[in-house]
């Protein structure tokens, strides 16, 4: 059943992920979408996950790339905030 | 000069659906280029908000001349790394989706910003109204070929949205063929799979 999700970027992390990818999506679909996900019980198995694709990532030598990227402040790009987007919704709909 | 695309959207599948759909979009017929996709961070804020940082690798396209441009430089431009950052806020039906290209940004910076909102159309059925901005900013050469690459990126982006809207439209017609399940799914997902690589 591992080939029916995407996979991992590092093929030695697939099983983990795939683990982690199971239980997220069942508590994704069943209980945050629902509203009552506060809690989420896949956290184990994803530091597994997680330990895996940081010694993957440091090997590959993208570790660096990555933690320039996620410097940028998300959501502010194009000289647009999170705000500016969301009022574009409550404009009336163009016909 | 940095260039702009803009698009408006609705999909036709309540806001439940399509935040399903949007974790699980990979792979999907109109996304073969897709060669994995990694969650790098994942958290519930407070607010009841969850927040994903993914890590996606594609299979890169560029341009014919900025190939052979590119040819005496030991780039691999053959794939490229996108950061996807999304937040997901269920009580207030809706998403914020950032995606940028991580590498070879000395080329082009391609920044894709997304929101979803969860609506209800005229005729009382459940939406999702999406709206896309996507900049392109080159600082690849001379300022004639920074012009020429954003101006692809531009264009190619109309063809891109429009595969990746067909790929979501697509999964969220198997998800609902399934009712929701995602394990019906994947299973109904795989088969297809199978049968598309027999034909």
């Amino acid at each position: 059943m591992g080939n029916l999700m995407s996979a991992s970027f590092a093929p030695e992390c697939n099983e983990v992920k795939t683990k982690y990818d199971n239980c997220f999506n069942e508590w994704y679909s069943e209980k945050f979408l629902k509203g009552k996900g506060a809690i989420n019980p896949c956290e184990e198995l994803y530091e597994d996950y997680k330990a895996c694709l940081g010694t993957a990532l440091t090997a590959r030598g993208i570790k660096n790339m990555l933690d320039k990227a996620r410097e940028d402040a998300p959501f502010e790009v194009g000289g647009r905030t999170q705000e500016e987007l969301n009022e574009e919704f409550n404009k009336p709909e163009k016909k | 000069m940095v260039k702009f695309y803009k698009s408006f959207f609705t999909h036709n599948h309540d806001f439940n659906t399509f935040s399903l759909a949007y974790f699980l979009r990979y792979p999907n017929p109109y996304a073969t280029h897709v060669l994995s996709v990694d969650t790098l961070e994942r958290f519930v804020d407070e607010q009841g908000r969850l927040h994903t940082k993914r890590l996606v690798v594609k299979r890169g396209k560029l341009p014919h001349w900025c190939k052979v441009l590119l040819s005496s430089s030991k780039l691999n431009i053959s794939e490229s790394m996108i950061l996807e950052t999304s937040i997901i806020d269920p009580r207030n039906e809706l998403i914020l989706s950032e995606a940028k290209n991580i590498d070879f940004t000395k080329i082009m910076r391609v920044v894709e910003s997304a929101t979803y909102k969860g609506d209800v159309s005229a005729d009382g059925s459940k939406i999702v109204r999406a709206n896309t901005t996507v900049s392109f900013l080159s600082s690849f050469g001379f300022d004639s070929m920074k012009e020429r690459m954003e101006l692809w990126g531009q264009r190619k982006m109309g063809e891109n949205l429009n595969r990746s809207q067909k790929g979501m439209g697509y999964v969220m017609d198997r998800l609902r063929e399934q009712g929701g399940k995602i394990k019906a799914f994947q299973l109904a997902m795989a088969q297809e799979a199978k049968a598309l690589q027999v034909v």
